[in-house]
């Protein structure tokens, strides 16, 4: 708790935590503020921004609430964004422990499947498996862990690399440990610090991919995405450019407040060190 | 380790990864429900049971998925990627031919971004908190958190719209009958703003990481060293732009697998003809062969640059590669 | 005669976020032209930050008070061509990506304005007189083809490039193996010597101090609690901790320390 309150002292945190928080909370309230389906129409086709006070962004091409559609969407970007960065960083961690503890031909055999998953593009990956499951937001999710886990693995596995010749290691083998309870129990927590150091990085990169799946049509069509609103402002690009940007702003600010976050997290983490 | 040695050890080592992402791709995507002919299928409305199944068999698609796997493999020796149903033509002729205006996006993107962004790092890092140094650190993260393809929508509503000064889509203007320099012009300004939406999100990232490596560099001892010899601020400068620049360089490996999935996005938003897009066409036509193609061409290209950063790496830093001890 | 360096009253803070640590407290000496003063204390004394002090080297968040007067030059002193620095680990002074030459070059050329060819030519000759045989085969190595008592030379020869009348060698052997280190004693000694330097020798090994000083200051804290001939200062320390200081160092004539398991048995069983 020491390194939340530190986190807020920093400018970069409390920008971040001020974004962030918004966001979150504008995506848990959005049945309470926006009750209504934001996919339901809601008033004239491609109103413009501005002149409605209830409909304040204006409408899409159908008539759909603008700023009702960004607030769902906020919903759809964060969960996708969390599940897939804690389903990459579980995987990973779990992956790069065994490889790191494991050594010899396993730690090979892994580490060759890792290299083929960061060979090939992360998004390629992602549309591969849409293309086969189809689209779907567990789909989704699982397409961007798909591509992000390599990242994690590789640093685990070097911490665990590190920490395994260490006096405590040594000191559990010695008390009968069995070597799986060792590398998930005594390892794998004090190795954990630099791959979560990533949460923030894969957490903003989720949320982009997932933007750009449904961008290009393969998100969950049964949800309100910012992809999805930013292809359809597409189609209206001449004619309602607001379309096109609104959901973008968004989108920008989630990163932003992700990637502030994180920034304020290492600094606050920065700051511990030097008083110590 | 010279560079003979290093290319043929990556070549090898290459081989498994490569082995793992073909055989890998090749079951995921079988284990799709339905497969070209029920693509074929929807698009044509329905045959009858015979045709269906001589399709079948004309494709070798009524096979167990583990001789399916073989044939392909035995293909692939032979260089054959398969036949893509979408196009009616071979996998390796599709790709070939889209492959050009993708690499030309992504040389031009990467040049931007590396020469740019790290020119504007050294600013930024020369004097680490200075002024230039807080407007830049806060544009570039700004500007690091743009989704690419907003940005090209952003970017073609400011230029192509409203100021009609570059063109929309396309990587040139059809039946325009232009040769030579100016066909070359023709697509330079179709380019412009896929690259600028491609680039700038990487110029933001090697902006920042080319900082943050100067500010480490300064931290170190030889700077002070170098200070106390009575050399020149710029000078000095020199030498801590030099020893920052290394690391950014092996960026340049890791972040090609990432732009080429940049550029799925980039090409769709302009309708650039290009291999990015060709994934995404593959998915939405069901079409596996082009699909299991795209990816292993694209493994492929992943691997050649990795392999090109890190002989340049090897060349650029004297403490790798070639010179033994005097 | 009119001192090189006078010091006066001098302390240095630094500033870590809201601390605020004294490393030094209240220094004052005077060093005379071709002088050879040997500063010694443990880590912690504050002699590193005495030596960045003299050279304008503080990191930044320093504050500085008292006085460092140059009174034989009459002017604020420049790094390189008045004073000379020799720091402690020889991979922490050189560009690990350029050649050993061309950073001795780069001393000349910044300092004296030498021209290329005839930069390149004094490079060599700096290089021969740090007693590094087959000057061009050093001068076209990178730092880490070299060992650590090659690299120290050329970091020598760096300091003494643009020709310093005056010389700070802040632990200048302490990374190096004992030969090595008393190879690079005898070269520093040579040149202070032969070129007439003054010199600030900083140390935490008396005998080394005793050796290459002519006088010896005792830091400890921040503060210096002596000054004087080594000779006085190791037959008779005034201070408790220069007594201490003093009778821990062990030679090689002193009776061991621990003995042999089977011997401490043998006399204690009786």
């Amino acid at each position: 708790m020491k390194l939340v309150r530190r986190l807020v002292a920093t400018p970069e945190g409390i920008a971040g935590v001020v974004l962030l928080g918004l966001l979150g909370l504008a995506a848990l309230l959005a049945p309470v503020l926006f009750p209504r389906d934001p996919l339901s129409i809601a008033g004239p086709a491609m109103l413009p921004p501005f002149r409605n006070w209830s409909l304040p962004l204006g409408t899409d091409r159908l008539g759909r609430d603008v700023l009702a559609g960004i607030v769902h969407g906020a919903r759809t970007s964060l969960a996708v964004g969390l599940t897939a960065a804690t389903a990459a960083l579980t995987v990973g961690a779990i992956i790069g422990t065994a490889a790191g503890f494991a050594g010899g031909l396993i730690d090979e055999l892994l580490m060759r499947i890792t290299d083929a998953f960061q060979t090939v593009p992360g998004f390629l990956l992602a549309l591969a498996l849409v293309s086969v499951v189809g689209p779907s937001l567990t789909v989704v999710v699982l397409a961007i862990a798909m591509g992000a886990w390599p990242g994690p693995a590789r640093v685990a596995r070097a911490e665990v690399l590190s920490l395994r010749e260490r006096d405590f290691v040594a000191a559990a083998r010695t008390i009968g440990m069995r070597p799986l309870e060792i590398a998930y129990r005594e390892i794998l927590p004090n190795a954990l610090p630099p791959v979560l150091a990533l949460s923030s990085v894969i957490v903003a990169a989720a949320i982009l991919i997932e933007a750009a799946l449904s961008f290009l049509g393969l998100g969950d069509p049964n949800r309100v995405t910012w992809g999805g609103m930013l292809a359809e402002g597409r189609t209206v690009l001449r004619a309602a450019p607001s379309l096109s940007i609104f959901p973008g702003i968004a989108l920008v600010l989630a990163v932003l407040g992700v990637y502030l976050v994180g920034e304020g997290t290492v600094e606050a983490a920065a700051m511990k060190r030097r008083f110590l | 380790m010279n560079s003979a040695t290093l290319i043929r050890r990556r070549l090898l080592g290459a081989i498994p990864v490569l082995a793992i992402v073909v055989v890998g791709t090749f079951f995921l995507l079988e284990a799709a429900p339905g497969d070209a002919v029920d693509a074929y299928l929807v698009s044509t409305g329905g045959a009858d049971s015979d045709l269906v199944a001589a399709l079948r068999t004309q494709w070798g698609l009524d096979q167990s998925i583990t001789a399916r796997l073989g044939l392909y493999l035995w293909a692939l020796a032979h260089g054959d990627l398969g036949w893509s149903v979408t196009f009616s033509r071979p996998v390796l002729d599709i790709v070939l031919e889209r492959l050009p205006n993708t690499l030309m996006l992504m040389t031009a993107a990467t040049a931007l971004s590396f020469i740019l962004g790290s020119a504007l790092g050294i600013v930024a890092g020369a004097r680490p908190g200075g002024w230039r140094d807080r407007i830049l650190s806060t544009t570039s993260l700004a500007l690091y958190a743009l989704p690419g393809f907003w940005l090209g929508l952003v970017l073609a509503i400011i230029f192509s719209v409203q100021l009609r000064w570059l063109p929309l889509a396309g990587i040139e203007t059809i039946a325009s009958g232009k040769t030579g320099l100016a066909r070359t012009a023709d697509i330079a300004a179709h380019l412009i703003l896929p690259v600028a939406s491609l680039g700038l999100i990487y110029l933001a990232l090697y902006l920042r990481v080319m900082r943050a490596g100067m500010a480490e560099v300064w931290r170190q001892d030889f700077v002070r060293a170098l200070r106390a010899r009575g050399l020149a601020r710029r000078t000095i400068v020199g030498h801590v732009v030099r020893n920052a620049l290394l690391p950014l360089i092996t960026m340049l490996g890791v972040q090609s697998a990432a732009m080429l999935g940049g550029s799925v996005v980039i090409e769709s938003v302009f309708s650039i003809p290009g291999f990015g897009r060709l994934a995404q066409e593959a998915v939405a036509s069901r079409d596996t062969p082009l699909l299991l193609g795209v990816i292993l061409v694209g493994a492929v290209l992943v691997i050649l640059i990795n392999l090109a950063v890190d002989l340049a790496y090897a060349w650029l830093d004297p403490r790798i590669g070639q010179g033994e001890t005097a | 005669m009119t001192p090189l360096l006078s010091v006066r009253g001098l302390s240095v803070q630094y500033r870590h976020g809201n601390e605020t640590v004294a490393a030094l407290n209240d220094i004052s000496f005077d060093l005379a032209p071709g002088e050879r003063l040997a500063i010694i204390g443990e880590s912690g004394s504050g002699k590193s930050t005495l030596a960045l002090a003299l050279g304008g080297l503080l990191p930044v968040g320093s504050t500085v008070s008292g006085q460092i007067l140059w009174p034989a030059l009459g002017r604020q002193p420049s790094n390189g061509s008045d004073i000379g620095f020799v720091f402690q680990d020889p991979s922490g002074s050189l560009d690990p990506l350029m050649q050993v030459g061309d950073q001795i070059v780069e001393v000349l050329r910044a300092n004296q304005h030498m021209r290329g060819a005839d930069a390149k030519t004094r490079a060599l000759q700096l290089i021969d007189r740090v007693a590094l045989p087959e000057a061009a085969v050093i001068a076209a190595s990178y730092p880490h083809q070299l060992s650590g008592g090659q690299r120290q030379r050329v970091a020598i020869a760096c300091a003494i490039a643009a020709g310093p009348k005056f010389l700070i060698a802040d632990e200048a052997t302490s990374a190096l193996d004992t030969v090595i280190q008393a190879e690079i004693m005898r070269l520093i000694e040579k040149l202070v010597r032969e070129e007439g330097l003054a010199l600030i020798f900083i140390t935490h090994d008396i005998a080394l101090a005793s050796s290459i000083g002519e006088r010896i200051v005792v830091l400890h804290e921040g503060r210096m609690i002596e000054m004087g001939r080594p000779e006085t200062i190791i037959s008779h320390p005034v201070q408790n901790y220069t007594r201490r200081l003093v009778s821990s160092y062990i030679a090689l004539d002193a009776s061991p320390m621990v003995r042999p398991l089977a011997d401490a048995l043998a006399t204690g069983a009786q």
